[in-house]
């Protein structure tokens, strides 16, 4: 029979069950995000045509994002790299930083969304853009409860409590991370 | 030593992130080169290594127990099942 210890490691598999739960969890996302990438690609293989629709997206803009996402992601794994060594005040000035990165990511989507519907490319117009503002829609959801739960993490940090929790929202936001780096090339690049 | 470690054996992440702009500097430009088909492999193989070395190296998947690595193979494993079960009826079949 599988037990948790007092330090709350599951001991049959010797991963902390606070990891163990966000693994988990990722492993639902993966169903959910990579399940609209997969259809995206089959309806994109049948119809090439999307890719002239693909042109109007804003190749700036997301290349912009990638590099803001990828560098919240170094904060958060510096912040955590902090806490391993015992530096909370600074694992939680890292974490500010992480929670400036979603916030900059969330504008410049918000101006994208602007110039794309002035354009008249509204998320009726077609199958491609309805697949545009669903996938990148869900993935801006992810970051907000992302920077949500960062936010609570880094304030129970400054006052020196659940440290370890530090890593489970790193964890997170890496595989928020991860899924950016595929929508950009399929979502801009791929025209 | 290597590019991805330091002295004390972890991972060296102001190195990695090095290498995940400069890869996402090289797919930006060849986003925009005029050989549609060699420029969209080059853009996924590398957006594949830079997925591996986030999950690798930030979300140490690398240092994991097998049984984590389970874990995520079998979200990977359902999603290999749906793609290849779909073909039939988006690629070849009449929705649209």
């Amino acid at each position: 029979m599988t037990t948790t210890s007092q330090s709350g490691f599951r001991e049959a598999t010797e991963v902390p069950t606070g990891r163990l739960g966000i693994w988990w969890f990722l492993a639902s996302e993966i169903v959910i995000f990579g399940g609209l990438i997969a259809t995206y690609i089959l309806l994109r293989w049948k119809n090439p045509q999307w890719g002239e629709e693909a042109e109007h997206t804003l190749n700036a803009a997301g290349g912009f994002n990638t590099l803001v996402l990828l560098t919240s992601s170094l904060t958060v794994v510096l912040a955590h790299d902090a806490v391993a060594h015992g530096r909370l005040q600074r694992a939680a000035g890292l974490l500010g930083y992480t929670l400036l990165g979603g916030l900059v990511f969330l504008c410049v989507k918000v101006l994208e969304y602007t110039h794309e519907i002035r354009e008249g490319y509204t998320p009726t117009k077609s199958l491609f853009w309805s697949y545009y503002y669903g996938m990148t829609g869900l993935h801006a959801l992810h970051v907000l409860g992302g920077m949500v739960a960062i936010g609570l993490v880094a304030l129970a940090v400054r006052r020196g409590r659940h440290a370890q929790r530090v890593e489970y929202v790193g964890i997170y936001w890496h595989f928020v991370d991860v899924v950016w780096i595929f929508l950009f090339p399929l979502l801009y690049l791929a025209s | 030593m290597n590019a991805g470690s330091d002295e004390a054996g972890h991972p060296n992440y102001v190195a990695i992130w090095g290498i995940l702009v400069s890869a996402l500097l090289v797919s930006l430009f060849l986003g925009y080169m005029d050989l549609p088909v060699v420029a969209m492999v080059l853009i996924f193989s590398i957006a594949i290594v830079k997925a591996w070395l986030v999950i690798a190296y930030y979300m140490h998947l690398k240092y994991e127990p097998f049984f984590v690595v389970t874990i995520m193979a079998t979200g990977l494993a359902c999603l290999y099942f749906l793609f290849f079960g779909l073909v039939p009826d988006i690629v070849f079949g009449t929705s649209r």
